[in-house]
C-alpha cells in the first residue's frame, strides 16, 4: 500500500516489484520438451535450409489457420517485406501511422511509398472512410494492420480494394489464433504476415510466417525467402530463411498456444476488474464476438481525470520495477525518414500516441502480481497531484 | 568401385554416395555443451533483443578478428542490404560488385534501392579487377562491394584506396574468407566494414546468422540502431548524417548466438579437419591432366580456412565441366558448377543493369566445379572420388559416346538447395 508519496518508490519507497515486469509473453515451453527437439536437431545435423522441422511448421500453421499457404521466415518485419515484394505492387501503398515502424520500413524496404491513414479512435484501426480518401492514381495497395489483434475490418476494406481495383493486405503481426466471425486471421486480403517474436503469443524466439490463399502468391512467397528455390519468376529474393531453432521453437509454442491465449484470457480479465474503478484510464475491451489472443493490456490514459499524462505514469511504474511500453510513440509518420514527407493530418494518430499504453502480461505474471498493479495505478492516480508536483519540481532543480 | 561405363549412376548403375554429399562445412559443437548454455537463456526468459550471449559473442568475435566493433545480425544478406543502404544516403544508384560471385548479391542491392553494376574479375584471385572497377565508377555509385574469395581476398589495400580516392565507400563480402588473413591480419578490419556469416554450412554455425565487423564508432552505432528498428530512442550520436538510415529487424537471436559461440571455440580444430580434407583432394586429384585443384595462399604467408574445394577443368581433360557437374552429381557428390553462369548472364541480373562484358569472368564461370567438402565428407569419401577420376580418365572415349547419344545430357546443370 501506498498512502503517502513517501512509499513510491520514485521516492524512497521500496518497489511494488522486485523482479522487473514486462511487456512482453515470454512464455516458454517445458525444458524437457525443449531438449529433445534440439536433441534431435543436432542428430540429423539439419540446421537450416528448408530443414524438417521449418517444413512441419509451414504445414502445422497452415493447418492451424486452415489457409492453403503458411511460409516460415527469419522474423515478422521480413515476413513483411517479402509479402509486399510478392504482390506486384508500384507507388504508393495505404498503411497507418498508429503501428510499430516495422510495417512501415517494409514497404520502404520492398521500394514502395508509404502514404499515412489515420485510424479509428475507438479500435485503433484504419477504417474504410479513413483510407478512401488517400486513394490516387499512384496507389497500389493498402496495408491494414490488425492492431491489438483486432481484424482491421478486412470485409470493408477489402470492398473498397476490389472497387478500386487495388490489393489489400495485412500486418497481423499482433494476431496468432484472432478471428473475425469465427473466421482467423490469416486469410484476409491477398497474404498476412505474422511475427513469432519470443515476446509474442506464439514465440518462434524470432521467427514469422506468411500466409495466403492464392496458389501463385505461395509459391512465390516459398521462392523469394530463399535464393535456390526452383521458380524463376519472382521479382526480387532474399535470405528470409527460418532456422531449425526457431522452427523447433515455434512447433512447441503452436502446442502450447490454447493453453496460453487461456491464462491470458484470465490475466485480462483481472485486469478489466482492477482497472475499470480508476479514473481516466480505458481498457481496451476485444469484442467478445471475435476470438483473441489476449496478449496486450492496452490502455488510453486520459490526464485530465487520471491526473498525470502516460510519460508521468511510466515514471512513476518504472520506479516501482513495471516497465510499461508507449505503442505507439512516436507515430511513424514522425520518425526518419518519414518525418521529413509531408502527410495528411492524422488527429486521431495523434491522440492515441499521446494516450495508449501497454502494461505488463506475461507468463510469469500470477493473479497476485495484477491486483498489486491495478492498486499501484490507482494510487497513483490517487496521489497524482502531490506526485506531479514532486517531478515537476525535480525536473525543474535537475 | 566402378569397373564398366554402365556401373556410373549417370548411366544407371549405383551411386558412389548413399547419402549425397554436401558443400557446406555443418561444424557441430557438443550438444550438451549447447544444451547447458541455452539452458542459461530459458531460465532467464531472455531468448533475443540483445541478450548476454549475442553480446558475449560480438566481444569473443571483436577479439579474433582483432577489430574494434562487431554488430551480430539475423543473417548475412540483411548486413549487406543495411550498409548498402546506409552508404546510397538512401538514394537511388550503383553498387559496383563482381559478376563472378555469389547469386544473393543483385537482389541484395535491389532491396537495397540500389542497381548492381558488374565488374570482371582478376584471372587468378577471382576477385575483382581493379581496372574494371575504376571504368565502372559514376555519379550513379553508392558504394563498392569487393568480395573476399576462399582462395584469396584480393588486392584489399589497392581497393580501398581506389575508394577513397574517388570518395566512394568501399566495404567487403568476407563471408568465404572468415578465418582467412590479408597481409597477416585476419580479414575483419578492412575497408568500411566487412560482413560475414553464421550461416550452417559456413565457417562459424549459429543455424542463421551474420555480422559485420568495422573500426568505424559512427558506423557501428548507426547499424546497432538500424538492426532494431532504428526507434527514436536508441538513436546514437554520430558525426556522420543519419537521417536517411531505414530501421529493420536484423537482431540475432541467443539460441543461434549460443550456437556460433560454441563454433567459434572449435574454429582451430574446424580449420585443421579442412585442411585434412584439402590435401586428401590435393593427393587425390595429382596428376590429372586437365585437372586443376585451386591453391590457398602459401600457409607460411596467409592463413586460410580450406573450407571449400574447387577444381578446374581445362581442355585438356577429355570431358567438360558441364559433362563432369552431371556425372558427379549421379554418383551423390553434391557437386555445383562454381559461379556459373556469371551473374550478368543469369537470372539474377536485373534488367535495369548496365550490360556488361566481363571476357575474363566468362572464360572463368565455364571451368570450376565445387566439390563436396565439410564435416560429413570423410577422407575415404575423397579418395573414392579420386579413384572415380581415374576411372572417368580411362574411360573417357566410351562414356563421351554414351553421353553423346544421350540427348538428356546437354540439359543445362541446375542449381539446387543443399543443406
Amino acid at each position: 500500500m501506498k498512502r503517502h508519496i513517501e512509499d513510491f518508490a520514485l521516492l524512497d519507497g521500496r518497489p511494488s516489484f522486485e523482479e522487473p515486469q514486462h511487456v512482453a509473453q515470454l512464455n516458454l515451453p517445458t525444458w524437457p520438451r525443449v531438449e529433445a527437439a534440439f536433441r534431435g536437431i543436432f542428430d540429423r545435423r539439419y540446421f537450416t535450409n528448408n530443414g524438417p522441422l521449418v517444413c512441419e511448421l509451414d504445414q502445422k500453421f497452415a493447418e492451424f489457420l486452415g489457409v492453403n499457404y503458411a511460409v516460415s521466415v527469419t522474423n515478422g518485419t521480413v515476413a513483411l517485406m517479402i509479402l509486399a515484394k510478392s504482390l506486384d505492387l508500384t507507388g504508393e501503398v495505404i498503411v497507418p501511422a498508429f503501428t510499430f515502424p516495422a510495417t512501415v520500413q517494409a514497404l520502404s524496404w520492398a521500394g514502395l511509398t508509404p502514404v499515412f491513414c489515420d485510424v479509428d479512435p475507438h479500435s485503433h484501426l484504419i477504417r474504410v472512410e479513413d483510407a478512401e480518401p488517400l486513394i490516387t492514381s499512384k496507389t497500389s495497395g493498402i496495408l491494414g494492420v490488425h492492431v491489438w489483434g483486432q481484424p482491421c475490418y478486412p470485409m470493408e476494406l477489402q470492398e473498397l480494394a476490389d472497387r478500386k481495383g487495388l490489393t489489400l493486405f495485412f500486418d497481423a503481426c499482433h494476431s496468432v489464433g484472432c478471428s473475425l466471425n469465427g473466421k482467423l486471421i490469416g486469410h484476409f486480403g491477398s497474404g498476412e504476415a505474422f511475427s513469432f517474436h519470443a515476446t509474442k503469443v506464439l514465440n518462434g524466439v524470432e521467427g514469422g510466417s506468411i500466409t495466403t490463399n492464392d496458389d501463385q502468391i505461395g509459391k512465390r512467397l516459398r521462392t523469394i525467402r530463399g535464393f535456390y528455390g526452383k521458380e524463376s519468376c519472382v521479382p526480387l529474393r532474399i535470405n528470409g530463411k527460418m532456422s531449425e531453432a526457431q522452427a523447433a521453437m515455434a512447433l512447441l509454442s503452436l502446442e502450447d498456444l490454447p493453453a496460453n491465449i487461456a491464462a491470458n484470457k484470465k490475466k485480462h480479465e483481472r485486469f478489466e476488474s482492477g482497472l475499470k474503478r480508476i479514473p481516466g484510464i480505458r481498457l481496451l475491451e476485444y469484442d467478445q464476438a471475435n476470438a483473441n489472443n489476449y496478449q496486450y493490456i492496452v490502455i488510453e490514459i486520459e490526464p485530465d481525470k487520471f491526473g498525470m499524462t502516460c510519460d508521468q505514469l511510466n515514471m512513476i511504474l518504472k520506479h516501482e520495477n513495471v516497465i510499461t511500453r508507449r505503442h505507439f510513440f512516436p507515430g511513424v509518420h514522425r520518425m526518419q525518414p518519414y518525418s521529413q514527407q509531408t502527410h495528411a493530418a492524422l488527429p486521431n494518430t495523434e491522440n492515441l500516441c499521446e494516450r495508449v499504453m501497454q502494461l505488463p502480461l506475461s507468463a510469469t505474471m500470477q493473479e497476485q502480481h495484477i491486483e498489486t498493479l491495478c492498486q499501484l495505478i490507482a494510487e497513483t492516480s490517487a496521489q497524482a497531484p502531490e506526485l506531479v508536483e514532486f517531478m515537476n519540481k525535480r525536473e525543474a532543480g535537475a | 568401385m566402378k569397373r564398366r561405363i554402365e556401373d556410373l549412376a549417370f548411366f544407371g548403375g549405383s551411386p558412389l554416395y548413399a547419402d549425397p554429399k554436401p558443400i557446406g562445412q555443418l561444424a557441430m559443437p557438443d550438444v550438451e555443451e549447447y544444451l547447458a548454455l541455452i539452458k542459461q537463456a530459458f531460465d532467464k526468459r531472455r531468448l533475443t533483443n540483445g541478450g548476454p550471449i549475442v553480446r558475449e559473442l560480438e566481444v569473443r568475435l571483436c577479439s579474433w578478428h582483432g577489430v574494434k566493433h562487431c554488430v551480430a545480425l539475423a543473417n548475412a544478406g540483411l548486413g549487406l542490404i543495411m550498409l548498402m543502404q546506409h552508404f546510397s544516403k538512401g538514394q537511388p544508384g550503383e553498387v559496383i560488385m563482381p559478376s563472378f560471385t555469389y547469386r544473393g548479391l543483385p537482389h541484395i542491392a535491389q532491396w537495397a534501392g540500389q542497381t548492381p553494376r558488374f565488374c570482371d574479375v582478376d584471372k587468378k584471385t577471382h576477385t575483382v579487377d581493379l581496372n574494371s572497377v575504376k571504368n565502372s565508377i559514376s555519379e550513379k555509385t553508392t558504394s563498392i562491394l569487393g568480395v573476399c574469395n576462399f582462395n584469396s581476398p584480393g588486392d584489399v589495400e589497392g581497393l580501398s584506396e581506389l575508394g577513397r580516392h574517388h570518395d566512394v565507400p568501399v566495404f567487403f563480402d568476407s563471408v568465404d574468407g572468415t578465418g582467412s588473413s590479408y597481409k597477416g591480419s585476419l580479414l575483419g578490419s578492412f575497408g568500411e566494414a566487412e560482413v560475414f556469416s553464421l550461416h550452417a554450412t559456413k565457417m562459424i554455425n549459429g543455424f542463421e546468422g551474420g555480422y559485420v565487423t568495422t573500426n568505424n564508432d559512427d558506423l557501428a552505432g548507426i547499424l546497432r540502431w538500424q538492426r532494431n528498428f532504428a526507434i527514436p530512442v536508441g538513436k546514437p550520436t554520430v558525426k556522420i548524417p543519419s537521417s536517411h538510415v531505414l530501421g529493420i529487424n536484423a537482431k540475432l537471436n541467443e539460441l543461434h548466438a549460443a550456437m556460433a559461440l560454441l563454433s567459434l571455440s572449435g574454429i582451430d580444430e574446424t580449420i585443421l579437419r579442412n585442411l585434412e580434407r584439402y590435401e586428401a583432394y590435393r593427393h587425390s586429384l595429382r596428376g590429372f591432366r586437365g585437372v586443376n585443384l585451386i591453391p590457398y595462399p602459401d600457409p607460411a604467408v596467409e592463413k586460410s580456412n580450406y573450407r571449400m574445394a574447387v577444381i578446374e577443368i581445362d581442355e585438356s581433360w577429355p570431358l567438360s565441366r558441364d559433362e563432369m557437374h552431371i556425372l558427379l552429381q549421379a554418383e551423390g557428390a553434391a557437386i555445383h558448377p562454381y559461379y556459373s553462369p556469371p551473374l550478368h548472364r543469369s537470372d539474377h541480373c536485373p534488367p535495369q543493369a548496365e550490360p556488361a562484358s566481363l571476357p575474363v569472368t566468362e572464360m572463368l564461370a565455364d571451368r570450376y566445379l565445387q566439390l563436396p567438402v565439410g564435416e560429413l565428407v570423410s577422407l575415404a569419401d575423397i579418395r573414392a572420388l579420386g579413384e572415380m577420376f581415374h576411372f572417368i580418365s580411362n574411360n573417357a572415349q566410351a562414356i563421351r559416346r554414351r553421353l553423346d547419344s544421350d540427348k538428356a545430357a546437354v540439359a543445362p546443370p541446375v542449381a539446387v538447395d543443399v543443406k
